[in-house]
């Protein structure tokens, strides 16, 4: 039962973690400045494909590494004061996801320092080679960190929770699942669909995406309050 | 032509550039899957266009010929007028 609770947690937070979209962002960017820099569209996707590959690692590390700190820091148990925590901090973000995370208009401009986005897109066509596209796969879910951590903390306390034998198998569901709507856009461009198709399904599911991802941020507190909080507060 | 000022929203400007206006649609076109002829071909119209409606004028915004660019676009193949109008706010 207490795998089956772990793991709901940890797919429910992925699922909140693929909403997030600069590293989508950052994929279309490096294809637009590829393809329309004259590059082939093979080596546009072999780009894509490390970008991807950049983006997947980076999200294992940083859920490694936080679940190793929380099984580190824990030893008997998560304590009720670090759900709360949780709890309120996943609430935060999803009212964040809700009413901010996108900026109003007929784009798909995030609430970022605007010195960070614009540096990503003046240094997104300078990636003239995979390792570079891997960098900015790297950057691209860095650059959203203060944000993801906590989804990715709920992920990591999750992960902690479960035996040895799970953790591997969890931290890789996470993972596919996070990177996900990039692998989704890269099979759909390679599919010769165009990227304006792609924006432009975007632009006009704006408001379903932010809708969607709060909620699920929410939903993600209500259960961590009902099946981890509750019942360590009740004693059963 | 007379020279004209792009302002930026960061108070910096540059002389407008019609190669830098050609190379952006061309690439735009390109990324969209456009064949290169007619990419080309659209971009040599924009940029006439768009220079014929800089006449008269001395500081415009980039905001600006983004506008009348995909608004010239937007007959020749309208997929590409939205993504030009909007590719600059991808994230």
């Amino acid at each position: 039962m207490n795998t089956i609770l772990s793991f709901s947690i940890i797919l429910l937070a992925a699922l909140v973690h693929a909403s997030f979209q600069l590293s989508v962002g950052c994929l279309l960017l490096l294809f637009h400045r590829n393809f329309g820099g004259k590059k082939t569209r093979a080596r546009t996707h072999e780009y894509v494909g490390s970008f991807i590959v950049g983006a997947g690692l980076t999200i294992f590390t940083v859920l490694s590494a936080l679940s190793f700190w929380v099984v580190s820091a824990f030893h008997s148990g998560i304590p009720a004061s670090f759900w709360i925590t949780e709890i309120a901090l996943s609430v935060g973000l999803g009212l964040f996801l809700l009413l901010f995370y996108y900026r109003r208009g007929k784009h798909t401009e995030l609430y970022l320092p605007r010195k960070l986005a614009k540096f990503l897109s003046v240094q997104i066509k300078k990636a003239n080679n995979n390792h570079e596209a891997f960098g900015f796969g790297v950057v691209s879910v860095v650059g959203e960190l203060p944000f993801v951590i906590i989804i990715t903390l709920v992920g990591a306390t999750s992960l902690a929770e479960l035996t040895s034998f799970w953790r591997p198998i969890a931290s890789l569901m996470y993972v596919l699942v996070a990177i996900l709507p990039l692998v989704i856009i890269g099979f759909t461009l390679r599919s010769r669909r165009t990227i304006s198709e792609v924006q432009k399904w975007r632009v006009h599911n704006k408001n379903f995406l932010k809708v969607m991802s709060g909620l699920c941020a929410i939903v993600l507190a209500a259960y961590l309050l009902a099946f981890k909080l509750v019942p360590l507060i009740g004693g059963y | 032509m007379p020279e004209v000022t792009v302002r930026h929203s960061d108070k910096k400007s540059e002389l407008f550039s019609v190669d830098k206006l050609r190379a952006s649609i061309l690439s735009a076109a390109l990324a969209n899957s456009v064949p290169e002829g007619q990419a080309t071909q659209i971009a040599d119209t924009v940029t006439k266009n768009v220079d014929k409606w800089l006449k008269g004028r001395a500081v415009v915004t980039p905001k600006d010929i983004r506008r009348v660019a995909a608004q010239t676009i937007e007959p020749l193949h309208p997929g590409l007028a939205f993504f030009y109008a909007h590719g600059d706010r991808i994230i």
